[in-house]
């Protein structure tokens, strides 16, 4: 049968092609759309387990969370050191992470930070220690992956989160441990110390400054170094806000001495501990402070509903060109089986069960359905690999092109069950029909 | 006996095609059944591969009396014991001439087998061709696959309908001759329905058929 079907589908190569590509394009289209949502979700929902709030600069809250807790935007600002400590008094915050932003290696984001960092991300150590001295860094998988860095290497951190920063060759970074793979955005991160990034940036701080961290149990180094609001540039990292380094240096002493340099934090990531706090503390910090507290679920199921919003427009599309595609295998089939009756009619004096040329026809929808979905998904793989190589968001949100999802058994279901109802009636037109007035009509 | 039929009609409509029609065809036995356009040859044809169901009278093909068989049960009457060849419907299309001859094999319920049908091809000497597709046949050649097709699986009964009506008397004769060569060869009794009486001369069994009788 399999020779039969394959012998008239290249009978009718030009229709069958056209048939194909339009259920090649039906399925790389929801393929697409399901590999976008389905890997967007489900990493904003793993980067921001475990992060209730996330208090920084004023602005928008959308884009801390972005910033802060999936990588992908710009920071809003810097808040000052004492915010830790007032969170981390209250009573009902049990974890405090502070980060610190604003350079790059690569592309990939220098993140100062302790190290309750890597437990609120899952991350373990694959190779090396942990950072422990000033100037040392730690890398999540894909960084070490992708740039091929080793422990012991030394590189220079780039100001800003692009990649054409201007780098900072005074201070060199040293790889002291590779961090094990976690599908988590700390795979994309290098993580060093807070003060390590104030060191880069010439802040100086001292101990004093740094007690908040010993009480976390956090073992860097504290230097002295200080750095003033209007050097939020360091941090923020916005190509239109970036300075020339060489002037900042100029510059740095006389902040200094005027006491406007002080060392400063991007984002703090907040766990709480009770419920209660959920309500109290951003309420708090959003009207008593000149900070901002952003919750991380609310401004995902913002974005994602947004977002959301326009999948579930293109799927109904992509649905629509399935049935499209059902449609022309429907039409094509039924002219394919008029135009070959005779044939249909001679494999039945030849002994053809009816059964057998009803599969027969059957199998030729199939044949275009199952071919299309091979060429779609080809096509969808295509597709999500030049999106990943060609637009970093997607490389930043650590998005996988050839990743499998359980969605797209039902793409395929969906398509062959198209293919079977759109074959049906010219099959049955076929196991109904009179041999005998179609031989006497040959 | 290989078809035995027995006071069969058939008519279309009020309009009587066969009535009262009996005929018998012994295994390996040639026969030529002649009769103008509309004298019920086809209708003839139809009837003993089960196609249609006598309205009248009793049909035997093969020691199955297929007046009291259902249609899959005719359908594997046709598919083991009969072989036809059409005037103009000759081969699956989509296939070539080969593969028409695997298929044919296959649908009889028989196992594939590539060698013998070179070899059936060579004998009707169209090996050459086998793997073309119908459409790139001469008339000859695809005469002669049509008659490979319907001989492969060793039927019981070779039926031809109007073989020679296209051909000049040269290829007319030459086509008889192979069919009865080849009937011969695979062991099958061949019936002939044909209103050509240039085939006189090749068939000395001959049933004229006319106004139904």
């Amino acid at each position: 049968m399999m020779s039969l079907v394959a012998g008239y589908l290249w009978d009718r190569k030009l229709t069958t092609a056209l048939n194909v590509l339009l259920v090649a394009i039906a399925v790389a289209l929801l393929s697409v759309l399901l590999a976008f949502s389905t890997q967007a979700n489900a990493r904003f929902t793993r980067d921001a387990e475990g992060v209730d709030l996330v208090v920084g600069a004023k602005g928008s809250p959308l884009q801390l969370i972005l910033s802060s807790v999936f990588h992908i935007d710009q920071p809003t600002g810097n808040i000052s050191l004492e915010s830790i400590d007032l969170l981390r008094r209250d009573p009902a915050v049990a974890r405090v992470v502070p980060l610190a932003l604003g350079d790059n290696f690569r592309g990939f984001r220098i993140v100062g930070t302790e190290s309750a960092y890597l437990d609120l991300q899952h991350a373990s150590l694959g190779d090396g220690r942990l950072n422990e001295a000033v100037g040392e860094a730690v890398i999540g998988a894909d960084v070490a992956r992708e740039t091929g860095a080793h422990i012991g290497q030394r590189f220079f951190g780039s100001h800003g989160l692009g990649e054409s920063g201007q780098e900072h060759e005074h201070q060199p970074f040293e790889v002291v441990g590779i961090l094990q793979p976690t599908g988590r955005v700390i795979d994309r991160l290098i993580v060093t110390s807070l003060e390590t990034v104030w060191d880069v940036h010439g802040i100086a701080h001292d101990h004093g400054e740094d007690a908040h961290a010993h009480e976390e149990g956090d073992e860097h180094a504290a230097h002295g170094h200080s750095e003033s609001a209007d050097d939020h540039h360091e941090h923020d990292a916005h190509e239109d806000r970036e300075h020339d380094a060489d002037q900042n240096a100029a510059l740095r002493p006389q902040l200094q001495e005027r006491g406007a340099l002080r060392p400063e934090v991007t984002a703090l990531l907040v766990t709480y501990r009770n419920a209660s706090a959920a309500v109290r503390i951003p309420s708090v910090i959003n009207r008593q402070t000149e900070m901002q507290a952003a919750v991380p679920a609310v401004e995902t199921a913002r974005l994602l509903s947004l977002f959301g919003a326009s999948i579930a427009g293109a799927q109904i599309f992509g649905w629509l060109m399935a049935s499209v595609a059902g449609l022309a295998i429907f039409v094509a089939l039924l002219a394919a089986v008029q135009a070959r009756a005779g044939d249909l009619a001679l494999l039945r004096v030849m002994g053809a069960k009816r059964s057998f040329v009803f599969f027969t026809v059957l199998a030729e929808g199939l044949a275009i359905a199952l071919i299309g979905l091979v060429a779609g998904l080809l096509l969808a793989y295509a597709l999500l690999w030049l999106a990943v190589a060609n637009f970093a968001t997607l490389s930043d949100l650590g998005f996988q092109p050839f990743a499998v999802h359980p969605g797209l058994g039902l793409i395929a279901l969906g398509v062959i069950v198209i293919a079977i109802v759109s074959a049906l009636a010219p099959a049955l037109r076929v196991y109904g029909g009179d041999i005998a007035k179609t031989l006497g009509r040959s | 006996m290989i078809v035995a039929l027995e006071g069969v009609s058939y008519s279309f409509g009020a309009r009587p095609i066969l009535n009262g029609f009996d005929f018998n065809l012994e295994a390996g036995e040639q026969k030529l059944l002649l009769g103008p356009s509309g004298s019920g040859k086809t209708t003839l044809i139809y009837l003993i591969c089960g196609l249609i169901s006598a309205q009248a009278g009793q049909i035997e093909v093969a020691g199955e009396n297929l007046s009291t068989l259902s249609q899959a049960r005719r359908d594997a009457v046709r598919r083991n014991h009969i072989g036809v060849v059409f005037q103009t419907l000759r081969l699956v299309s989509a296939l070539s001439v080969r593969a028409n001859l695997l298929l044919a094999q296959k649908l009889a319920g028989k196992p594939r087998n590539a060698a013998e049908a070179d070899d059936l091809l060579q004998r009707l000497g169209i090996a050459h061709r086998a793997h073309a597709k119908p459409a790139a046949l001469s008339q000859g050649e695809a005469q002669r696959a049509a008659i490979a097709r319907a001989v492969i699986a060793k039927p019981a009964l070779l039926i031809a309908d109007e073989p020679t009506s296209a051909l000049d008397d040269e290829n007319t004769a030459r086509v008889a001759e192979l069919l009865k060569q080849t009937a011969a060869t695979q062991g099958s009794a061949l019936l002939i329905a044909t209103h050509d009486a240039r085939l006189r001369a090749h068939f000395p069994q001959i049933v004229e058929l006319r106004g139904g009788a």
